[in-house]
């Protein structure tokens, strides 16, 4: 699902910053969240994952049909 | 009464009335209804009763208007979230996720995912907000309304499962139910860092930390193939989680048994009166609301009990009777809520005129004694609520469930029994019929409306 994104370092790391935010605390927060951004940014980390099993099958299909 | 309810969609407005539901949808919003009327998806939908019919009134083509205007069938009485046993919104969230991954084949999508687009006819989840369809882009492969069906949705559910957080009070304050970052703090310590809990809320409460303009931007996949792939896999997981969370089924919280003589009187009255639309006050494990829905009734159930209206749902749902059951207290209904109080009418606003039977009955003790209301009040609102009959019992100051409410204060209903009850009632209504029962101090009446 990356093809066509520049390679942005943030959003790159996307994905390694939110699996590190397994091993941290939720912890209150003070300021004005939107509420739908930590969804967002669950599901850009699911889509990212699926989105390269989904490149890494086709990938394994094509091998395979050609031998 | 005459309802704009609808004000937040750019895409079009809604108008409601007695018999009809006109909806114009302005320029924004015809290529979501072109949408919908293109889609072999929606019209699958439709046969089976799951999405509003739609009827266009006028095109531009016709009219020379940029406007378009559709009428949809009018759903008999309109409910919200906030009057949802946990079992009925479960079912709003399967339909919805159900109309979801089903346009996602044919290339379009829902653009929000919130109760709000569902009504009830009778028990049947009917999605009514048609312009909500629109066409994806191929390459997309993020579904935005996620966050809001996880408010709206999954975490209220969870929550409910959890910590039994009652849902109707949720909704009735919170449009948009509860985001992670809310929920997070009410579930209970361990149990929050373990699946589904963690993905659903700790996770993504810890993620929103992480916020900035970036992760707005639209994504794209390398190919068509990929973004149905992953939004496929992403629905399924929904799917899932929402298995996961269906409400243990309730058991009424109130389990009395029915004196044959009173259900002999009911279901004969019901006979008689051959009723279209019954309102069943206080409707406990909803027998009487069977009984009616039997003799060919829509009945609305209403019961402060939110484990009775989910157990009526269920065997409603089981049995495909036409009956709407209602967290609703009778003493306290429900209020007008929403923008300037005009989104979602009260529940005596809708119920006024509507029915043409009210039952009340096992009830009016509650009512005057536990909420302490008056009972001319009592009848002078059943007068607004029926349009002919009523089916109501008394229930005396020697009864021992009256006396169990009354704790010792006998005294303050002396002036309290069958004559004052009658007094009270002919202020309405006149007795056609009534029916003393052997066991305690109760009698049952078929009222008819004076007016």
């Amino acid at each position: 699902m990356t093809g066509n994104r520049r390679p942005n370092s943030r959003s790159a790391d996307l994905p390694y910053r939110v699996l590190a935010l397994l091993i941290v605390a939720a912890v209150p927060l003070q300021a004005y969240m939107d509420p739908g951004s930590g969804m967002l940014i669950w599901q850009l980390a699911g889509a990212f994952f699926v989105g390269c099993m989904y490149q890494a099958r086709k990938l394994l299909i094509r091998f395979r049909n050609r031998k | 009464m005459n309802q704009s309810t609808s004000f937040r969609d750019p895409g079009g407005r809604v108008s409601v009335t007695k018999d009809r539901v006109v909806r114009t949808v302005l320029p924004a919003g015809t290529s979501n209804l072109n949408a919908c009327l293109n889609s072999a998806v929606a019209h699958a939908f439709v046969e089976k009763g799951a999405l509003i019919a739609t009827r266009v009134l006028d095109s531009p083509g016709t009219s020379g208007a940029d406007e378009v205007v559709v009428e949809h069938p009018r759903i008999p009485f309109a409910s919200y979230a906030h009057e949802w046993p946990p079992a009925m919104l479960h079912a709003a969230a399967q339909l919805t996720l159900e109309l979801c991954s089903a346009l996602l084949e044919e290339g379009r999508g829902l653009k929000d995912a919130t109760p709000g687009n569902i009504l009830f006819r009778g028990s049947q989840p009917v999605f009514i907000d048609i312009l909500s369809i629109e066409g994806r882009n191929p390459l997309d492969p993020i579904w935005l309304a996620d966050a809001q069906f996880a408010r709206t949705f999954l975490i209220p559910l969870l929550l409910h499962r959890r910590t039994r957080y009652p849902l109707h009070e949720l909704f009735l304050f919170q449009r948009d139910g509860i985001g992670p970052e809310d929920a997070v703090h009410r579930l209970p310590a361990p149990r929050r860092w373990f699946p589904p809990d963690l993905g659903l809320v700790t996770l993504p409460a810890s993620a929103s930390r992480l916020e900035n303009e970036s992760i707005y931007k639209p994504r794209q996949a390398r190919d068509e193939g990929e973004a149905r792939y992953v939004l496929a896999h992403h629905f399924r997981g929904l799917r899932k989680k929402l298995d996961g969370l269906a409400p243990q089924s309730s058991t009424p919280k109130t389990t009395a048994t029915i004196p044959d003589a009173t259900r002999q009187f009911v279901e004969s009255a019901l006979r008689e009166i051959n009723p279209s639309r019954v309102l069943d006050i206080g409707s406990n494990t909803g027998e009487f609301s069977l009984m009616a829905a039997g003799a060919g009734a829509s009945v609305v159930s209403i019961d402060r009990n939110p484990e009775n209206a989910g157990a009526l749902w269920n065997a409603a749902r089981a049995a495909q009777p036409d009956i709407l059951p209602l967290v609703v207290d009778f003493a306290r209904p429900t209020p007008a809520a929403g923008w300037r109080c005009m989104e979602h009418a009260s529940f005596l606003d809708r119920a006024e005129d509507f029915f043409d039977v009210a039952l009340l009955l096992d009830g009016i003790h509650h009512f005057m004694v536990a909420d302490a209301i008056p009972l001319d009040q009592i009848f002078d609102v059943l007068a607004t609520l029926t349009t002919r009959w009523l089916v109501i019992e008394f229930i005396g100051p020697a009864d021992p469930q009256f006396r169990r409410l009354a704790r010792g204060r006998d005294a303050l209903y002396q002036w309290y029994g069958r004559s004052a009850f009658e007094d009270c009632a002919r202020r309405s209504f006149d007795v056609v019929k009534t029916l003393d029962t052997e066991s305690s101090d109760r009698a049952l009446y078929l009222l008819r409306r004076k007016h």
